[in-house]
């Protein structure tokens, strides 16, 4: 809590001094494992999280990784996907029990998320931004 | 009369859940997952026809064909009761093997396996599958038991009276973005024989049907984005049909080609929901019977409850004999509420009208309440 709230006032100390957006405003981001060499456009990205797509162009079949629960998973549901969490959940039971994705896996942590991405050659997963670092890379998705 | 076998089915579940139990235990190595989903439901009808049906004692209200899930006018679980069991085995990114099993209380919970398939990745886009399968026939059929992934208690059955659900063959599988659009395609070829059709027999024949469907070849294309899709599909196949036991056994149909094409379009907008879907079957040879069918619903979500309004249309053109023609709408007013992430409470009331030109169920209104699960 006082961790957060700490960031939270770093953050807005150096948005007024910087007058920039950025790094400070922590938001849900798709991380990769390096090893994968797609550069999927910002779509063929929301497809694979939609479970309308299955891999992402040069890289074959990928993996999902998603938090269990919390505010990184809504904010990227609702803000990045379009849709509530209740609807989501409906998407993926309907292609999980026709065999048309496989479930996304889902962590408990982001620490342990970034770590399944990090080992994992086909791993897509989500992070805040703020807790990205080289174990992992970056995919756009706007 | 089917009391008798009670006790399998419940043994059945028994190995089920120690079979689950034994592979959850096993399931942390990454090459496992096992996920399941169950619909407790009740209901009863509140007015109908009062009559015999094929020993059915009516006011009746037929809420699920293939299952023989009938309402009456006292409460009952059975019509809407199910749950169903998948476990996948993935040894690499490659190959996949799925196993998948139900029950339906209409049926006695009677594990019935409707799925039991490998899949091989063949490149970034196409999948082999072959064995087992639920048929892509409808939007709704190769999930039509596992009601949390849609609004209403059951899919409307006006157009969910089918008889033969599951298939064995084979399909190729084909996926696609291009640009925001994601491209699904399905074909399929394989072959499925019901000794004892429960739906032919206990709503339409009053007697044993053994049914056959050979040569079936069928595709689909769907389109979707984030906000919607569209589903084109086509089936042909050929229908053998043998009515009764023993002597009085007689042949029904024989080599019967049937043709089957259909669209489904789903829309989510912002916070309006859409449901369609119509279809056309013919069987083109004489005597020629064709079905038009089609259901049309919409629905506004308010946070977590999603109240629809759906109507649905069955409709016979049997050019030999007029007299037999089966038509009938229903009115759906569903109300939907997710009050748990996995868990979701439904309330829905049917009215039912029948303008069949023989002596069908009659009009019927019915109520149900259920709970939607998955884990």
């Amino acid at each position: 809590m006082h961790t957060q709230s700490n960031t939270r006032l770093l953050c807005s100390a150096l948005l007024i001094a910087w007058a920039a957006i950025g790094p400070c405003r922590a938001e849900p981001v798709v991380v990769v494992n390096p090893a994968l060499a797609s550069k999927p456009s910002a779509d063929e990205v929301k497809a694979v999280f939609l479970g309308q797509a299955t891999t992402l162009p040069g890289s074959g079949a990928v993996q999902l990784g998603l938090p269990k629960e919390g505010k990184l998973r809504e904010d990227f549901v609702i803000g990045y996907v379009g849709k509530n969490e209740k609807q989501y959940k409906a998407i993926w039971t309907q292609l999980i029990f026709t065999g048309r994705a496989q479930a996304p896996k889902q962590f408990e942590s982001e620490d342990e998320l970034k770590k399944w991405v990090a080992s994992t050659p086909n791993g897509v997963g989500i992070l805040d931004s703020s807790k990205v670092d080289a174990s992992v890379k970056v995919l756009p998705t706007k | 009369m089917r009391r008798a076998s009670q006790g399998l089915p419940a043994l059945a579940w028994v190995l089920v859940g120690m079979t689950l139990a034994g592979a959850s235990a096993a399931a942390r190595a990454d090459d496992w997952s096992v996920s399941g989903f169950a619909t407790l439901g009740v209901g009863k009808t509140v007015s109908g026809v009062k009559q015999d049906y094929f020993g059915f004692k009516c006011p009746c209200y037929i809420a699920n064909y293939p299952d023989v899930g009938v309402f009456r006018d006292s409460f009952s679980l059975k019509p809407d009761t199910r749950a169903g069991v998948q476990l996948i085995y993935r040894p690499n990114d490659t190959i996949s093997f799925t196993g998948q099993l139900t029950g339906h209380a209409a049926n006695d919970m009677k594990p019935t396996m409707d799925w039991a398939y490998a899949s091989w990745n063949l490149s970034e886009s196409l999948t082999l599958q072959a064995g087992r399968k639920r048929l892509p026939l409808f939007g709704y059929s190769d999930f039509f038991h596992v009601g949390y992934a849609y609004p209403w208690i059951r899919p409307p059955g006006d157009l969910y009276g089918w008889q033969i659900v599951a298939y064995n063959g084979a399909n190729l599988q084909y996926r696609r973005s291009i640009g925001s659009i994601s491209v699904s395609a399905n074909v399929w070829a394989g072959s499925e024989s019901d000794k004892d059709n429960r739906m032919l027999g206990q709503i339409y024949y009053g007697d044993k049907v053994d049914e056959k469907w050979k040569g079936i070849f069928g595709g689909f294309v769907e389109l979707s984005n984030d906000w919607g899709s569209l589903r084109l599909v086509a089936m042909t196949s050929k229908v053998d049909r043998f009515l009764g036991t023993g002597a009085a056994r007689s042949v029904n149909k024989d080599g019967v080609k049937q043709n089957f094409y259909g669209i489904t379009g789903n829309v989510d907008y912002g916070n309006f929901v859409l449901r369609s879907e119509i279809n056309r079957f013919v069987r083109p040879d004489a005597p020629k019977d064709i079905y038009n069918v089609f259901f049309l619903g919409g629905g506004y979500r308010f946070g977590d409850w999603l109240p629809m309004l759906t109507y649905s249309r069955f409709s016979e053109d049997f050019k030999d004999d007029p007299t037999a023609n089966e038509k009938h709408n229903t009115w759906i007013a569903t109300l939907r509420w997710d009050f748990r992430p996995d868990t979701a409470l439904k309330l829905q009331y049917d009215v039912f009208k029948d303008k069949s030109a023989f002596n069908f169920m009659g009009n019927a209104k019915a109520i149900a309440i259920s709970l939607d699960h998955v884990f």
